[in-house]
């Protein structure tokens, strides 16, 4: 995971499916059902099966919803399962988009112009995705006061959680101040409100609770799950920065389980920006809509505060892998080994999906063996 | 930063071509309802047709993000690139587009605004905006 070059994206998918197999303490032919997940170099997809040697599959396919892919995944996996179609899927991520020699920042770089869509934001300039976050983080700006150094508590809170997780690419704390002063990346999101970049595969091995019970690893259930996906339009009257598919999602996610929100014991988001945490969580109810500012700055997001919120440094300071790293994170905490940086409550776990631009979002609620 | 140059297809054709003549066009349906260049299916009444129409090119700035180029010092000022604008039109739909000719400072959320086609060095024309 992290700045691992000379490894095809195939590569690292079959080994993330089989580490994930032997954790679970199943062999790779018990596997028959497999859902992959590209990220922005489209590197994995139905030709993995044959290349990890899995046969006879009884469930396959490629997914994408950009962000929210991971806990869709898993959400199919778990209907699949459900009906009896597939026993054993494995949900893998994987993405190389670090090539040695070349900037981070260029793994992500604008993409070819298309449409009127494309071309409009081409001319505008705002082709790139950090772009067009940053427009939606100056609407929020502009309606609720929301600061910079309120986005800035964000990435400072996720690089103390980083500090603890050996796995995290950056580690080093950061003030509000080296936030304030990182370059401009697109205003006014600096470098230090952008997600690292990451080569590298995670895989995630679901199957029905009865089977996993007699598992190697403690149990991680999963108790509920939501997706949604508001299709903002480009008209006066856009909620487009203002509120995502979090604030459907997640209360449709905790229906489902059967608990509230302040029930959750630790809370997974999803943070490709400082902006994205603080909105979800203003979303999914955790503050009044608006002040996602004050509560990302009251130290709600800091380690030792009532909530664990992104537990292993996040998006911004651990690793990128898309959905999967909340979940990677969300599945060890249930399990209690996170070692320095475990929840001592840890059965009701939250765990946030969010793809394009606010346009896709999903929702888990994982439970711990005492659920 | 490079602005690739932009180059119509098919479906985007009359708004470029509209865009060399200096007009904004947007689409447009029979019950009085405005919709963004990029709609191409009417979202109340799917087969009906959208029409092309001229918007009057005025509108409110909603949301900007500028962009700024790097610095080798941190006490030099970054040089300005370019201000990418989020812009509500009069008529109703939201439309990207270069916000030129003016200082980032002084923008504001509701700023009034109005179309401009700067000339393109290559591919077409494309509409941008300035404070009205």
């Amino acid at each position: 995971m992290g700045r691992i070059y000379g490894r095809s994206a195939s590569d690292l998918a079959a080994e993330a499916i089989r580490l994930a197999v032997t954790d679970a303490g199943l062999r790779m032919s018990d596997v028959d059902g497999l859902l992959t997940s590209s990220g922005v170099t489209r590197g994995i997809g139905m030709d993995l099966a044959k290349y990890a040697n899995l046969r006879g599959l009884r469930l396959q396919s490629d997914i994408n919803a950009f962000g929210a892919t991971a806990g869709a995944m898993v959400q199919y996996a778990a209907m699949a399962i459900s009906t009896g179609m597939a026993q054993v899927v494995a949900c893998v991520f994987a993405d190389v988009p670090l090539r040695g020699g070349t900037a981070a920042a260029d793994a992500y770089s604008s993409t070819p112009a298309r449409g009127i869509t494309g071309k409009l934001r081409a001319a505008a300039g705002v082709s790139s995705v950090a772009a067009r976050y940053a427009l939606a983080t100056r609407r929020h700006m502009i309606r609720f006061g929301t600061s910079s150094e309120q986005l800035g508590a964000v990435a400072v809170a996720a690089r103390k959680w980083a500090a603890l997780n050996p796995r995290a690419q950056f580690r080093d704390p950061i003030t509000i101040d080296d936030h304030q002063s990182s370059r401009w990346i697109a205003e006014p999101l600096h470098l230090l409100d952008c997600c690292l970049v990451s080569n590298g595969a995670i895989a995630v091995i679901v199957t029905s609770t009865e089977r996993a019970r007699d598992l190697a690893q403690p149990l991680v259930r999963l108790l509920g799950w939501a997706q949604a996906h508001p299709g903002e339009q480009n008209e006066q009257g856009s909620e487009f920065g203002i509120r995502s598919g979090a604030a459907e999602s997640g209360p449709a996610a905790l229906k489902m389980a059967g608990v509230v929100l302040s029930e959750v014991d630790v809370a997974e988001i999803y943070d490709c920006f400082t902006f994205t945490t603080l909105l979800t969580l203003e979303d999914y109810g955790f503050c009044a809509k608006g002040e996602g500012g004050a509560f990302v700055a009251s130290g709600a997001l800091e380690p030792g505060s009532a909530i664990p919120i992104n537990t292993g440094g996040g998006q911004l300071s651990s690793y990128y892998m898309w959905g999967m790293t909340p979940l990677s994170e969300a599945i060890m905490q249930t399990r209690g080994q996170t070692g320095e940086r475990q929840s001592a409550r840890h059965d009701i776990v939250l765990v946030s999906g969010n793809g394009g631009v606010l346009d896709h979002h999903s929702t888990l609620v994982l439970g711990s063996a005492a659920t | 930063m490079n602005i690739p140059p932009i180059e119509r297809d098919e479906t985007s054709a009359p708004f470029f071509e509209a865009a060399a003549r200096q007009v904004l066009m947007l689409r447009y349906a029979a019950d009085g309802k405005w919709f963004s260049p990029e709609t191409e299916i009417d979202p109340v009444e799917p087969g009906r047709a959208l029409e092309w129409r001229p918007s009057a090119g005025r509108g409110i700035l909603v949301s900007w993000t500028v962009m700024w180029g790097r610095v080798d010092n941190t006490g030099q000022l970054p040089p300005l690139i370019s201000i990418g604008g989020l812009v509500e039109l009069d008529e109703g739909p939201w439309i990207l587009g270069r916000i030129v000719d003016v200082d980032p400072s002084i923008l504001s959320a509701g700023a009034p605004l109005r179309v401009v086609f700067p000339p393109a060095r290559s591919g077409d024309v494309v509409p941008a905006f300035t404070l009205a």
